[in-house]
């Protein structure tokens, strides 16, 4: 240190200086401190320790320029993030659209079950305004409630801190698979849930259509396959009675009890035919059918005994159908006798038939074109939603078993033969209110009526059939009305006796063949033969089973006319007149 | 594929935290651009444990892929473009 030469001027300037040497010290000292002190908050900020002093000597300190390095990272910093929040948006606008464009409802909901976001498909959902929905609670705008429902996927997923799934959850009338995640926050609490609901409802609906016509198989191999041996039982036991009764005055009381066993034999045949056509192994055998004739035979009949009132309404100029006449007769009739025993008291059942032109797309999977609708409407009590799935199922009733009750097979084969027609049949309904029943058929413009009779014949008739109980009886029935009958046990048989007969000068005049004769090629072997020999033979076909494809189509295999086992006296001699025999 | 990749070596052996960081985020401002281009990448030699933090930290806000190994006796401290990350 300099010490004082005190009356020279320059001393007093030399302290001067020291004085001021020793300010600038100070402000430099404080200016790098202070210098320090921020790069220190800078330094905290990039996350990481402040400066010690020992590390970076002042004048190092100032040369590196820390403050210019932390300014030019935080440049990229800010950058980075720019690029962050442009790239964040993009996929915010990718969850948008995916958001809104899926085919499920999508809600999101806070940890305390309140509305945070939801998509356009969800807004269908709502029970409140959708505009208000933000911010109330979900079992308000969704279930309508006033607090939270025992059943509650928000309230599952909560508890157990999981996704969760809902199946068959019905709402506003359809079906519904919710599924609720949580999304989880870094404490591992649950900040959110988000449900999806997809509507199952037309999928449902497939399924349960799949497993009706699975059933349908599953019957139609059972019932095929007694079908035939029962038709032969029952042929034996109507052609017996038929025979017996013959045998004793119309008045006589054993005649009474055979009629009552003719019946009896009769709702058998019907119900092996319901069996068969609920099992969709019949054909139906179509013609041109005016529908209103139709519909007010089969419910007078089926209003028998019943109190209910029917009112018609038929559409002037109501297009013909090309159907089974028979079958759609049950159809009415089953529907009808329905409608009777769900109304009580003076119900009413109200029977309309219109034209209607279907077009693509229809929602019944109908083939576009002309249709006739049938509805069968009653006010009766109706059908419960529960029930109401099950009613086309074979052996679905609600009557109780026992006489005049059901067997479960009236819709179930009225459902069946409808589909036989390519047409279709809806029902709905509401419970204490009433069944609407819907039929479509496949219409046509042309309509045409056919006709019946019977008398006694004479001439020669052949009878081909392996089993000896169809060949007994149907022989006695032929020799009643009059023909002279041979039996053959085969086709060769059936041609050989054809051949002699015709050279012999006394040819059949009719050839009656069962379908199917194990291990011979059965009648379109024999039809064939027949024919080749005889170009104007006249030969009808006999089975148990009418849907069969000889049967349905006994015109195009060289038949003259088919007959349905088990068959009585009238038929024989109605399609022997028919055909000119005798 | 990084083997092509134009490669500078920053020894910051010795040095304590924070002149390590300030040094690393030196070098990451000169040759951000060409990294970020994925043509080069830094490496940093260091035998500070603090530094394996808050260099990787720092980087990573700037936007780039950090990716640390040790070695026998330093660590490598390894700054690339981001889209060139395994």
């Amino acid at each position: 240190m300099l010490e004082s030469n005190t009356d020279n001027p320059s001393s007093e300037d030399y302290r001067r200086l020291l004085a001021e040497n020793k300010e600038l010290k100070e402000k430099y000292g404080n200016t790098v401190s202070y210098l320090r002190k921020k790069i220190d908050q800078l330094l905290l900020v990039m996350g990481t320790l402040p400066l010690k002093p020992e590390e970076l000597d002042d004048s190092t300190l100032i040369e590196l320029d820390p403050i210019g390095i932390i300014a030019g990272s935080f440049d990229q910093v800010l950058k980075h993030l720019h690029t962050t929040n442009d790239n964040l948006q993009i996929a915010r606008d990718e969850i948008k659209a995916i958001f809104d464009s899926a085919g499920i409802g999508i809600l999101v909901l806070d940890n305390r079950m309140r509305v945070v976001s939801y998509n356009k498909k969800q807004r269908e959902l709502f029970k409140t305004d959708p505009e208000a929905v933000s911010g109330e609670e979900c079992y308000k705008v969704m279930c309508g409630a006033d607090d939270m429902p025992s059943v509650c996927t928000f309230r599952r997923v909560m508890k157990l801190k999981r996704p969760v799934h809902l199946r068959n959850w019905k709402f506003n009338g359809r079906l519904y698979d919710v599924a609720g995640t949580p999304i989880v926050d870094k404490h591992g609490e649950v900040a959110r849930v988000v449900l999806a609901y997809m509507d199952i409802t037309d999928r449902k609906r497939a399924e349960e259509e799949l497993a009706r016509v699975n059933k349908f198989e599953a019957a139609g191999i059972f019932a095929g396959g007694i079908a035939h041996d029962f038709n032969n039982l029952l042929t034996s036991i109507l052609g017996n009675i038929s025979l017996a009764k013959t045998l004793v005055s119309p008045k006589d009381r054993i005649a009474e009890k055979l009629n009552s066993a003719e019946s009896a034999s009769m709702k058998a045949k019907e119900l092996t035919h319901k069996l068969l056509t609920v099992a969709g192994v019949t054909e139906p055998q179509k013609k041109k059918i005016s529908v209103p004739n139709l519909i007010k035979d089969a419910t007078v009949l089926a209003m028998s005994f019943s109190s209910a009132v029917c009112e018609y309404k038929m559409q002037d100029g109501l297009w013909t159908i090309d159907a089974d006449e028979a079958q759609l007769r049950q159809v009415i009739h089953n529907i009808v006798v329905n409608a009777c025993e769900a109304v009580t008291g003076n119900g009413t059942i109200k029977i309309r038939a219109e034209n209607i032109s279907v077009t693509d797309g229809d929602p019944l999977s109908l083939e576009a074109g002309p249709y006739v609708k049938i509805t069968i409407e009653d006010n009766g009590s109706g059908i419960s939603e529960e029930n109401l799935p099950k009613i086309f199922d074979p052996y679905f009733t609600t009557k109780g078993m026992g006489s005049r009750k059901g067997r479960g097979l009236g819709l179930a084969s009225a459902f069946s033969i409808i589909r036989s027609h390519s047409g279709s049949m809806a029902v709905s309904s509401r419970s204490g209110v009433g069944t609407v029943c819907s039929i479509y058929l496949p219409a046509d413009a042309h309509s045409g009526e056919a006709t019946d009779g019977q008398t006694r014949i004479a001439g020669r008739a052949i009878v081909m059939d392996d089993e000896e109980i169809v060949r007994e009886v149907a022989g006695d029935m032929l020799s009643l009305i009059g023909l002279d009958v041979s039996f053959a046990l085969n086709s060769d048989e059936l041609i050989n006796a054809y051949k002699n007969a015709a050279v012999s000068g006394r040819p059949f005049d009719i050839v009656i063949m069962d379908v199917n004769i194990p291990e011979d090629g059965g009648a379109e072997r024999a039809i064939s033969g027949l024919l080749a020999f005889d170009p104007a033979a006249k030969a009808v076909v006999s089975s148990g089973n009418p849907n069969d494809k000889i049967m349905v189509n006994f015109e195009r295999y060289g038949f003259a006319g088919a007959l349905t086992k088990p068959f009585k006296m009238s038929e024989i001699t109605a399609i022997m007149k028919r055909l000119g025999v005798g | 594929m990084d083997r092509d990749l134009k490669t500078i070596e920053v020894d910051i052996r010795g040095q304590m935290c924070p002149a390590t960081l300030l040094v690393a985020l030196k070098n990451i401002n000169e040759y951000g651009g060409d990294i970020r281009k994925g043509s080069m990448k830094l490496v940093f030699k260091t035998d500070n444990r603090d530094a394996t933090v808050t260099i990787p930290d720092s980087a990573a806000n700037m936007g780039y892929a950090v990716n640390v190994e040790k070695t026998d006796n330093f660590y490598s401290i390894t700054i690339g473009a981001l889209d060139a990350r395994e």
